[in-house]
């Protein structure tokens, strides 16, 4: 065999096939420079596996332990409040939305009341003019001023007016003929 | 502390290191996750202060290791040998946090697989002629030559010697192939046996 440094270190470490290390040792028999080699060599693997003995506190492993006990806990912990501040959070936005809506909501409420109130004058008014007309035109009959023209206006009128109430009555109950 | 995990198989996979029955049954018996720690803190802890070559480091370095080991136990590939399995852990936790010492980061990772690597000069520390201080200086050597490796020479020749893996667990520790393992480990070796050949302290003294 030729001389071969990485397989001495291989050799020391009895990391060969047993045919490699008898061929190692075989050679080492006759070649002096391996063999002095193998001595410098020898020196550093007994150095380099000192290096495992590294003086470690007592306490060591029951800290380990303990922290590793502790980080549990506070993941469990940590989860426990993530599910609390979860339930927080949807609470106020819930809460803020609602607030945010407002509003609107009472925008819709306002126009909703308006319009009642406003349907509201608007049959009072049709009722008054229906009963300024029933007057006006029955006047008019009894001065012969008016005809069969101005009664025939004032019965579509009446009509009109009396289907718009019927229907008035009907989409808003009672709140519809309130008055203020 | 217990975790839902498949304790039988863990508590296995680590009596493997005991190599015999008696101690499988207590690894079997007691908590797996505490039997981890009381099994591997020594090699494990002493890995990763080769690595960083500073104690109170090493020692919080090898507490967030365990931390992992035990957020991955429901992972343990049974594929790898248990101890495998947690250097794995060990090596990638330890060099994430070298990586983060960004300030060394450059000089950490050049490789170049053929080439020799230098050592810088080291201070020698002052003669002496006791011999028992001239082992100390020797080690002193050794431990101030292996901080000096590169990264890559260093994590391999560290889990060779110090959690005394083979070539093939390295391997697979380190995601290499086994030639290049084999080759960085002889390099490395090459190295600081140069450096304590040139700092004058040589075994065939």
């Amino acid at each position: 065999m030729n001389c071969d440094r990485e397989k001495l270190y291989l050799y020391l470490e009895g990391a060969l096939n047993p045919s490699e290390h008898a061929e190692v040792s075989a050679h080492l028999q006759t070649c002096g420079a391996c063999a002095a080699e193998l001595q410098s060599q020898r020196a550093v693997m007994d150095e380099l596996d000192r290096l495992a003995d590294v003086p470690l506190p007592e306490w060591l492993p029951e800290r380990i332990i303990q922290r590793v006990s502790e980080d549990v806990t506070m993941a469990w912990q940590t989860k426990a409040e993530r599910r609390r501040a979860l339930l927080v959070a949807v609470g106020l936005t819930a809460i803020t939305c609602a607030l945010l809506s407002l509003p609107t909501l009472a925008g819709y409420l306002r126009t909703a009341w308006v319009g009642l109130h406003l349907a509201g004058r608007l049959m009072w008014d049709l009722i008054a003019v229906s009963l300024k007309a029933v007057s006006l035109v029955t006047i008019g009959l009894l001065h012969d001023v008016a005809g069969e023209t101005e009664l025939t206006v004032l019965l579509a009128l009446l009509t009109g007016v009396t289907i718009s109430l019927i229907v008035a009555h009907r989409t808003w109950p009672s709140a519809s003929l309130e008055r203020r | 502390m217990t975790k839902r995990t498949d304790a039988m198989d863990v508590s296995t996979a680590i009596a493997a290191g005991y190599g015999n029955e008696e101690a499988m049954a207590r690894a079997v018996q007691s908590d797996p996750f505490e039997h981890i720690v009381h099994r591997y803190h020594r090699p494990v802890t002493a890995f990763i202060y080769r690595m960083v070559g500073d104690y109170e480091t090493a020692l919080d370095l090898a507490q967030e290791v365990f931390l992992k080991v035990y957020a991955a136990l429901d992972r343990y590939d049974e594929r790898f040998k248990f101890s495998t399995w947690l250097f794995k852990i060990a090596s990638n936790h330890t060099i994430d946090y070298l990586r983060k010492q960004t300030h060394r980061t450059h000089s950490l990772d050049a490789v170049e697989e053929d080439s020799e690597i230098h050592l810088p000069e080291l201070i020698s520390p002052e003669p002496s002629p006791e011999r028992q201080s001239i082992l100390r200086e020797q080690r002193a050597l050794i431990e101030a030559a292996i901080a000096e490796l590169p990264l890559p020479y260093r994590q391999v020749i560290v889990l060779r010697h110090v959690a005394e893996l083979s070539y093939e667990e390295i391997a697979q520790v380190t995601g290499l192939p086994l030639g290049t393992v084999k080759n960085r480990i002889f390099r490395a070796r090459e190295a600081i046996r140069k450096k304590l050949i040139q700092m004058g302290i040589d075994g065939t003294e």
